[in-house]
């Protein structure tokens, strides 16, 4: 049991979505049932992985560092003597992965209490969840790249239904924009990952493989491959290595989303449901975050160190560009949305950093950004639920009328903008602290990264006190006549969806060693991996 | 003891022409249903008969094998049948020719 | 964790304690409760001041992985921790009363917990890292305490602007602790003198250190947040905009001072004695009692900046705990007063200075506490306010006489705001207490309750006295600095007497020139409340420096975030949509040609083949049999051209 306790947390929604396959469209309240009841299970399972998980491994190497490992041969074919073609499935989790599995499946636990209330087509819609829950978390503990492709592509398609079929007035333009969007940067990702596995092989044989693993291995390149390190090949100009990193970069980025491929969030988070724009923010934009860690940084480190620079000024512009959008925004999901590329954009300057603050920092954040922009659409959500409408001008003063929302808005508009104290905070500085090390420690960054980066707890604060400002404060007043009879507090079941997540921003911003304890161990060995095996792969 | 093969070909032939002339002459479904088994069965006979000849005898275990995918086929196109032929009130086949409404 | 450290907690946690306890409680029980915590922490305070007066004590932990942050409580801190408690605890009894009436009063009650714990925080911290969060917490429970009536018109943006001008400042601030930590590999306040001080680091993160101190204690060119957010209610402005908060900015000045370059120190001091000035000058003309008091506040905020500038960081402290006293003693006054108006003159504004007049007659407690803090402030001798600023100005002029002739600005302008300061305070109280009442109606007597207004007003006037600080009126023989720093300050500086001989006159002359336009018999008209002259309307908007900022900063700003939201909705968004409809368009044209040229090939083999089609279904009949008859009869054939051909 306890060695496939990962393949469990992965299979277990899908087992979900099997037997909400077979009851009956009307049995809405089972197949609510079923789905929270699995999804405890998935997340009991997902605190035994955590108790179990091992802080300090003596593993010596980032690439040895993987614990619960499971590896089958999965898919094979003989395809004559020496030509055989195997995909297996490998998983398992490191202290980077592991915080992420966890966060998802709180978050997805979360979610479904938030969309407890869905009454439109409740067995697809839960279908749907159940598989995008399994492929979210498949793709956070894939080791082989083939599976971790097949989850990423997995996630597309329930995430299109639910935007599509759930989501608001604009859904349709929503959904083909976010899958059109999605899907160039999977092609993207494509080319790379059939590139890799026709370059590389398992060690001490000719068999092409697709593990991870393996592809972080600089001996197991095939001689004549153009993706082996100082194969000197070039794609337009570029060298192979680092053209095949741009590719899975903006891959990523577009994921993550980085300006100035983010034009598909905002629409995707407005028109989606609100559950959906939890997972959206909370997990998606993660997976990006994730893949650009684990398999962009992992596979070429050598163009890694070359374009931190490059990453660095991206979340750059990404934190002041998204924050100052943010400022302009009169729908409140729409301004978060943004606040969330601008907060992405502190992830990407954490990784440009390459320092062991700013790459902790980025895991950090993007744990603690998961939590926080969760929580914010669901505050979102919440005056949409009462009104159905989320223009900020619409309303005003509602901390009089609803005290107990606005204690949990001003908690998460705080906790969003960095308020010592939660768990913003923590991330921000690390990376902050990242971006300034960096100019003394590796010299990839010039302070003026850090000190730019600075000026986006500004812009978030103006922000978000500005919203505080227009939405909460003054005289009570709400646009229409008919919202007025709606107009109650939060209800015990949304208070059930923030307690938890504001206990844990809370824990994280007061005793952040407890994430950090976890990823500290990897987060130093990545960061040593891809420094040293970097500059050797420069210099050759 | 061994049979001459010839003799079980026959059979199976014989079983084969037979299930064939049924299939193309019954207007009746459930005839033409029997036919395709019988075509089955000559086919399931074969298999045994060589196999009778080959000493690891594989043949026996499709034939086997062959049996119940007829049983399970057979199952399912009786159910389809029965239901043709609760919506058209006939299992003429020569009538079934709008599958679609 | 040592015994101190306990103690300290028990101190930290107390407040937030009884603030959650009030929220817990009843209304009228709640704030009591919340005042005996802070009376415990107070007693508890003097206690460890005990402990820990000849053996600071450190306590170190890992907070970050590889980041080790820690506490320290040496005479400084737990002297300033012990004044913290103390005017809080007087505040909070004195907002019993003040609030009484006020439906928020739980929440009340819990943010100002919230705030002392985070104020003690500040001042217990020994690690920069540490002292940001606390002190961030501390803009926070300030912005929570400006915004507290956010019903009220015009609240909801001071509390805004409050918090974002800190914002701006503690960028700062957040940078140039990152550099130290980053650069020097710690970020223990009690370690900075040691640190290797060579590189280009330095400098910058002075600069930021010194952006983060302005931002909190209202220096120029941040002051202009301080006013406005006299829309909290009184004893928030007492506590926090006046006699705390503030005052953290100094604090932090005063522990960072060694790491900074001679060349930002004199800065420091420029900017100091300016704020002083401007501060004063502004607070001339204002007619709303409490405007006067925060630009009052602004102005001996300079005084102290200017001191950590002149090297005089001991006595910019004392300075801070005497202004503590009076200050938080002054508007405790301003509050009893507008609580006064608000009680009995429901429809007037309690605030605006041009209403009142003979006040004394109503409020003696009031008058008496304010006399004694007012001249406090105004620095005349036997007053606390005396002999701290004297010890600033004094150090002033001996640096300026070392620094070079352009350094006589600082004297210059701290000596003239001396005089600026007695004027508008002499003003005030004299048209505040003295002269006609100046309403419609009469004034009504209402006996102030003892335990919740008088006792706390005569304590702080009490804690005014320069009696209680030195012996000698005159003589800058400090027990209390003595006892903080363990040794006597040495003022080597040969003439000594210099200050005092200034200052005295120019105090004393403001006062008079006050008096002399103010005097109770002479009546006067409203016109005559602002000051006369050019410079009123100047004075009245503090430069117009706010006015300056809301229209082209606060507006730029705001324009900038439309024109890239207008950008990224009109350009970038069309862009990437424009590829997707180009696709769409040379689809369209691979339709047309798959139409016209593809199709019509396809139709014509379509053709030929229907041709056979049409043949070939002769054979076959209706009947779905004939399609297998026709198959076997084909299959035979073939078999049998097979087999004629093997």
């Amino acid at each position: 049991m306890i060695d496939h306790l990962l393949s469990l947390i992965v299979f277990i929604p899908l087992l979900g979505a099997g037997v909400v396959l077979f009851l009956k469209p009307d049995q809405s309240a089972i197949i609510k049932g079923t789905t929270l009841f699995l999804n405890v299970v998935q997340l009991l399972a997902c605190i035994i992985l955590v108790i179990l998980f091992q802080k300090q491994t003596d593993a010596a190497s980032i690439t040895t560092n993987f614990q619960f490992v499971e590896k089958y041969e999965w898919i094979r074919l003989n395809l004559g003597e020496s030509l055989r073609f195997i995909i297996e499935y490998h998983i398992g989790v490191d202290g980077i992965s592991l915080p992420l599995v966890v966060l998802s499946s709180f978050l997805m636990l979360v979610a479904i209490i938030s969309s407890w209330n869905q009454s439109k087509q409740v067995k697809g819609y839960f279908v749907l969840y159940n598989i995008l829950n399994a492929s979210i978390v498949g793709c956070f503990v894939a080791l082989d790249f083939f599976l971790f492709y097949l989850f990423f592509e997995l996630m597309l398609l329930p995430m299109f239904f639910l935007i599509g079929i759930w989501g608001g007035p604009n859904r349709s333009y929503a959904s083909v924009k976010f899958f059109l969007y999605t899907l160039l940067g999977s092609i993207l990702i494509l080319i790379v990952m059939i590139g890799l596995y026709l370059g590389v092989t398992q060690p001490g044989s000719t068999i092409h493989t697709f593990n991870i693993i393996h592809m972080m291995g600089t001996e197991n390149f095939v001689q004549d491959s153009l993706l082996r390190p100082g194969a000197g090949g070039t794609i337009f100009g570029i060298a192979a290595r680092y053209a095949a990193f741009l590719a899975l970069f903006v891959g990523f980025a577009i994921k993550l989303p980085m300006v100035p491929v983010h034009t598909w969030l905002p629409d995707a988070h407005v028109e989606a449901p609100t559950a959906i724009s939890v997972i959206l923010a909370g997990l998606l934009l993660k997976v990006g975050g994730y893949g650009i860690v684990r398999i962009a940084y992992g596979i070429f480190p050598d163009a890694a160190l070359n374009y931190a620079y490059l990453i660095a000024v991206f979340g750059v512009i990404s934190i002041v560009y998204g924050g100052l959008n943010a400022l302009a925004q009169r729908d409140l999901k729409r301004m978060i949305a943004y606040s969330s590329v601008s907060h992405m954009g502190f992830v990407l300057v954490g990784l440009g950093a390459l320092t062991v603050e700013g790459v902790s920092g980025a895991v950090f954040h993007m744990v603690s950004h998961g939590l926080i922009s969760g929580a914010l659409f669901l505050i979102a959500g919440v005056i949409y639920d009462r009104t159905g409408d989320r223009l900020i001008d619409n309303y005003s003063g509602l901390a009089g009328k609803l005290p107990q929302y606005t204690f949990v808005v001003v908690f998460m508009f705080f906790a969003s903008l960095g308020l010592p104290g939660l768990s913003g905070f923590i991330g921000e500085i690390l990376v902050l602290m990242g971006a300034f090390d960096s100019a003394s420690s590796n010299g990839l960054l010039p302070p003026w990264i850090g000190v730019v980066s600075t000026t986006g707890i500004i812009i978030s604060a103006a922000y978000y006190l500005w919203a505080t400002q227009r939405m909460f404060f003054g005289e009570y007043w709400v646009r229409e006549a008919s919202w007025e009879s709606n107009m109650h507090d939060i209800s015990k079941r949304e208070w059930t969806m923030f307690i938890p997540i504001m206990l844990l921003v809370l824990i994280l911003g007061v005793y952040p060693r407890f994430l950090l304890d976890f990823t500290d161990n990897t987060v130093n060995q990545f960061v040593n991996y891809v420094l040293e095996v970097g500059a050797n792969l420069m210099g050759k | 003891m061994s049979i001459d093969p010839v003799y079980g070909l026959g059979l199976s032939a014989f079983l084969f022409s037979m299930g064939l002339l049924v299939i193309i002459i019954k207007r009746n479904a459930i005839f033409v249903l029997i036919g395709i088994e019988l075509i089955l069965n000559a086919a399931n006979l074969n298999f045994v008969v060589f196999s009778s000849a080959d000493p690891a005898n594989t043949g026996q275990l499709f034939g086997v094998f062959s049996v119940v995918l007829a049983a399970a086929e057979a199952a399912i196109a009786l159910a389809i049948l029965l239901n043709i032929f609760k919506f058209y009130k006939s299992t003429d086949l020569h009538q079934l020719n709008r599958l679609k409404y | 964790m040592t015994y101190p450290h306990i103690i300290f907690f028990i101190i930290l946690v107390l407040p937030l304690l009884g603030g959650l306890i009030n929220f817990l409680a009843g209304a009228r029980s709640g704030p009591w409760i919340a005042t005996a915590a802070l009376l415990l922490s107070s007693i508890l305070s003097v206690f460890l001041l005990k402990l820990t007066v000849d053996l600071p004590s450190v306590l170190r932990f890992t907070w970050l992985p590889g980041i080790e942050i820690g506490w320290r409580l040496d005479r400084i801190s737990v002297s300033l921790i012990a004044l913290v408690s103390f005017i809080s605890m007087l505040i909070h009894l004195f907002s019993i009363h003040y609030m009484k009436d006020d439906p928020g009063i739980k929440r009340y009650f819990a943010k100002l917990g919230f705030f002392t714990f985070s104020m003690l925080g500040v001042l217990g911290a020994d690690h920069l890292l540490l002292l940001f969060v606390f002190w961030e917490l501390v803009g926070f429970s300030s912005y929570l305490l400006i915004g507290f009536w956010y019903k009220n018109e015009g609240v909801p943006y001071a509390a805004r602007i409050a918090f974002i001008t800190n914002r701006i400042a503690d960028a700062g601030f957040l940078i140039g602790i990152i550099l130290i930590m980053v650069n020097s590999g710690t970020g223990f306040i009690s370690e900075l003198q040691s640190i290797d001080q060579t590189g280009w680091w330095v400098g910058a993160a002075g600069i930021g250190l010194v952006l983060g101190a302005f931002g909190k204690s209202a220096q120029v060119p941040f002051f202009t947040w301080l006013p406005r957010a006299m829309a909290g209610p009184t004893p928030v402005s007492a506590l926090i905009h006046a006699a705390t908060m503030v005052a953290a900015g100094v604090y932090l000045l005063i522990r960072t001072s060694v790491i900074m370059p001679p060349a930002l120190v004199s800065t420091v001091a420029i900017a100091g004695a300016l704020t002083a000035f401007i501060g004063a000058f502004s607070a001339l003309a204002q007619t709303d009692i409490k405007k006067v008091l925060a630009y009052s506040t602004v102005s001996q905020l300079g005084y102290m900046v200017m001191g950590v500038g002149v090297g005089a960081t001991d006595m910019a402290l004392f300075h801070l705990w005497t202004h503590a006293f009076f200050k938080a003693g002054l508007f405790l006054s301003a509050g009893a007063i507008i609580h006064y108006f608000h009680k009995h003159f429901h429809s007037i504004d309690g605030q605006d200075m041009r209403n009142m007049g003979n006040l004394k007659s109503v409020m003696p407690v009031t008058q008496f506490s304010y006399l004694v803090c007012m001249l406090s402030l105004a620095g005349l001798p036997f007053f606390s306010g005396f002999l701290s600023k004297d010890g600033i100005l004094l150090k002033s002029l001996e640096w300026s006489a070392l620094a070079g002739p352009w350094a006589f600005i600082v004297p210059v302008l701290g000596f003239f705001t001396v005089g600026l300061t007695a004027y508008y305070m002499g003003k005030q109280a004299l048209v505040v207490f003295y002269g006609k009442n100046r309403m419609e109606t009469e004034l009504v007597k209402d006996k102030e309750d003892f335990l919740t207004v008088r006792l706390p007003l005569i304590i702080l006037a009490i804690g005014s006295l320069g009696l209680f600080y030195s012996f000698n009126p005159f003589v800058h023989h400090f027990q209390i600095l003595d006892f903080w720093f363990g040794h006597q300050i040495p003022l080597s500086f040969s003439m000594g007497w210099l200050a005092p001989a200034i200052s005295i006159p120019l105090a004393v002359g403001g006062l008079f020139v006050a008096f002399r336009s103010y005097r109770p018999e002479r009546s006067f008209t409203y016109r005559d409340y602002v000051a006369r002259g050019h410079y009123r309307k100047w004075s009245m908007h503090a430069l117009y420096l706010d006015q300056f900022y809301h229209e082209s900063m606060v507006k730029a700003f705001n324009m900038i975030s439309e024109i890239i939201y207008g950008l990224d909705r009109r350009f970038i968004d069309p862009v990437l949509n424009w590829l997707g409809m180009s696709f769409v368009v040379f689809s369209k044209l691979m339709d047309l040609v798959d139409k016209l040229i593809v199709d019509k090939l396809v139709e014509f083999v379509a053709y030929i083949s229907k041709l056979g089609g049409d043949f070939l279904r002769l054979f076959h009949g209706r009947r779905v049999q004939l399609h297998i008859f026709w198959a076997v009869l084909g299959t035979i054939l073939i078999l049998l051209w097979i087999n004629n051909f093997m």
